[in-house]
């Protein structure tokens, strides 16, 4: 079944078709979040919120579109709200002890993730928008006229944010490679 | 050739122009996808808070045109204010102390297998705000707050939740977030320090 059937049946108050069209893009959407913001909370969230704006919006989803492009749309800008109201906010986790002792394993979220990867270190390091253009571009494969749809932004100025971005990228991981 | 290879970030004496970048290219791709991700599971707790948020909001089941939408958002807003006066105003069910019985579905399912949850932490004594904070509302430091109970720092608040896996931690104060130690925590690729559970039910 297409993406456009499941929006339609979506529409139609199919609670599973909905759960199909999630469950397809879930994974793209967080991963897309995660390596944008790099923190997995602040993902979780904006995805979530990505999917409730999609659900509110699908009467006006127009099926000419990719599903998944429409869906990026929203989520792309997600990201650049949180980005922009992160310094606004102030989170800070606290390491319960007793949980740590009582938990039967060593903390889970610690565990080898996306946050302590090449990859995501260098990311943080650059400007939002070049890590946006370069994310579209390079991890998820877009041709600039799909990133100019999605992006809202011209092709020049998206080719120029993808060439400084790859330049400052290339230059962080050749820094990681030699060590400190 | 294995994903090791390619999770070596490229060298800085790649070639120049196209096949520099091409390099870079493939290795930002392959590193991208290698990203671990969430379960499945988290992706139906993910389609599942959606889903009863927009039951909540009166949407579901009416092909209603997209202008017609802020309209119902306000009944839906003012049925949300109904259900919570009805959780305030009935007593939640709580389960027996294993394991803290920090988590307790309500007897009462409510709209399409939404159960009314109780959950509850014990703190030290002393913190003067309590707010739970989870899949179910977006993560909102300032959507769900706790309510003391007695004098021996436990706090607690009843949550409409749809059937399914939810992630939840507390916000003590408005800036610390914690974890309760007597419930479960999130496995594997978590999201931070928190905690798990899972609500019975639905179709």
């Amino acid at each position: 079944m297409t993406d456009a059937e499941l929006v339609q049946r979506s529409r139609s108050g199919d609670a599973r078709a909905f759960g199909v069209l999630v469950g397809r893009h879930h994974a793209a959407c967080w991963r897309f979040a995660v390596h944008m913001l790099g923190d997995r909370t602040d993902a979780e969230e904006v995805v979530q919120d990505a999917f409730w704006r999609a659900y509110r919006a699908l009467e006006r989803y127009d099926e000419r579109d990719q599903f998944r492009g429409w869906l990026f749309r929203i989520l792309t800008n997600l990201c650049r709200n949180a980005l922009t109201s992160r310094g606004r906010r102030t989170r800070r986790f606290v390491h319960d002890e007793l949980a740590m002792a009582s938990a039967p394993a060593p903390a889970p979220y610690r565990r080898l993730g996306v946050e302590d990867g090449a990859l995501q270190r260098a990311l943080r390091q650059l400007d939002p928008l070049q890590r946006e253009a370069v994310l579209l571009k390079y991890a998820e494969g877009l041709e600039y006229g799909e990133m100019v749809a999605l992006t809202g932004v011209g092709e020049s100025a998206l080719k120029m944010r993808v060439k400084r971005g790859a330049e400052r990228l290339r230059a962080l991981l050749a820094a990681e490679r030699k060590g400190p | 050739m294995s994903d090791d290879v390619f999770l070596v970030p490229p060298a800085d004496d790649a070639p120049e122009g196209a096949a520099r970048e091409a390099a870079l290219a493939v290795w930002v791709a392959a590193a991208y996808a290698a990203a671990p991700v969430p379960s499945d599971e988290a992706a139906r707790a993910c389609a599942d808070a959606v889903w009863a948020r927009g039951q909540a909001a009166g949407r579901v089941g009416d092909p209603a045109g997209g202008g017609r939408w802020r309209h119902r958002w306000w009944w839906g807003g003012a049925a949300a204010a109904a259900l919570f006066l009805v959780v305030v105003t009935r007593p939640a069910v709580r389960q027996g102390a294993s394991g803290g019985g920090t988590v307790a579905p309500g007897a009462t399912p409510g709209l399409a297998g939404v159960q009314q949850t109780r959950i509850a932490v014990t703190l030290p004594v002393g913190a003067r705000t309590v707010t739970v904070v989870g899949d179910f509302n977006g993560w909102d430091t300032g959507a769900t707050r706790l309510s003391p109970v007695g004098d021996h720092g436990e706090w607690a608040a009843t949550v409409p939740l749809a059937p399914g896996r939810h992630v939840y931690a507390f916000v003590v104060d408005g800036v610390e977030w914690r974890v309760d130690p007597l419930a479960p925590q999130v496995p594997d690729a978590g999201f931070g320090p928190a905690n798990a559970l899972i609500v019975d039910g639905g179709p």
